[in-house]
């Protein structure tokens, strides 16, 4: 395979970030769920 | 409106809520996400040919060779960029309109989504122009600078979203902002047809289908996934904005009930003061 360090690094940059963000959204929505009531949640009563 | 922030409270008690922004639809766009993401990789770097064409001399090959895989990435971001910032336009002029707090939270969702996913168009792009057009970055080139004015903007405009005011002023500045940066992404689009002369950028070839059948398949196929991931990460912003304003709106009120408990308290020791005639007439 020709370039392959780049596509490596364009690769893992990419999911590194989209990977970093969406975790961070993730343990945020976690923490800050905890100082809402849950009737203000709406999303919280939809079916699971 | 309702996928992004579910019914409305039913008999379902709150106690059994998680305490997550996780849902029924998120869970499904995740799995497809990483369903999608399996099927992209399989097909950007097993099935999918490298790019090579007959060159000018005998014998001689042209082309990006492997490196057209990058672009699996970089032109689905590129798009996704276009769409997550155009929502944000369409989300801020609504809200200028109707004044929903809805709309506010959804552009300022849609806009951190873009600014992200804009940062990995242009660091796929750097990284992609080194082995091909042998350079990092190329100030000369109008749809890199174009490109590059787009992601400061919308990093300003969440750099606006930040500095502190009240609700509503914030929601109108940072909307007008979302709006007039919008100007920017048809002159990004569009530069490479506009300045053919200023640009390195090739002219469309999705359009014109001028690219081979696996190769289209595999571009298509990682703007679905891309498409995907960027409903089930805005789905999950918009509710991390709906909890950030509640924890707002809620602090807000503690301050307050907190000021008129003071106010009460002065009120009371005045009035207790001037009633036994001790210092009523203090300022």
């Amino acid at each position: 395979m020709t370039h392959a360090g780049y596509i490596a690094a364009g690769w893992s940059i990419s999911a590194a970030l989209l990977v970093s963000y969406a975790v961070m959204i993730l343990l945020r929505g976690r923490r800050l769920s905890g100082r809402v009531p849950a009737r203000r949640r709406r999303w919280m009563t939809t079916e699971d | 409106m309702s996928i992004l922030l579910g019914r409305p409270p039913g008999d379902r008690p709150p106690s059994a809520a998680p305490g997550h922004t996780g849902s029924r639809a998120t869970r499904i766009l995740g799995v497809a996400t990483l369903v999608g993401l399996v099927g992209l990789c399989l097909c950007a770097f097993i099935f999918s040919p490298p790019d090579s064409r007959p060159g000018p001399e005998p014998g001689s090959r042209i082309g990006q060779f492997d490196a057209v895989r990058l672009m699996y990435v970089h032109f689905p971001a590129a798009i996704w960029t276009y769409s997550a910032l155009g929502l944000c336009a369409l989300a801020s002029g609504v809200y200028l309109w109707r004044r929903g707090v809805w709309w506010d939270r959804l552009a300022h969702a849609s806009a951190e989504i873009g600014v992200l996913l804009c940062a990995v168009t242009l660091l796929t792009g750097m990284i992609w122009g080194r082995p091909i057009w042998n350079t990092w970055w190329e100030w000369g080139d109008v749809r890199v600078v174009t490109t590059l004015v787009l992601f400061l903007t919308y990093a300003g405009y969440l750099a606006l979203r930040s500095v502190p005011a009240a609700p509503e002023a914030r929601a109108r500045r940072s909307a007008i902002l979302g709006v007039g940066g919008a100007v920017l992404i048809p002159i990004v689009n569009r530069s490479v047809e506009w300045w053919e002369n200023r640009t390195l950028h090739q002219q469309s070839t999705l359009e014109e289908l001028r690219i081979e059948d696996l190769t289209l398949f595999t571009l298509v196929l990682g703007i679905a996934v891309m498409g995907v991931f960027f409903l089930w990460i805005l789905i999950h912003r918009f509710r991390l904005a709906w909890l950030e304003a509640e924890v707002e709106s809620a602090g807000l009120e503690a301050a307050l009930a907190e000021r008129r408990a003071e106010a009460g308290e002065v009120a009371a020791t005045g009035a207790g003061a001037g009633g036994t005639g001790e210092g009523g007439s203090a300022p």
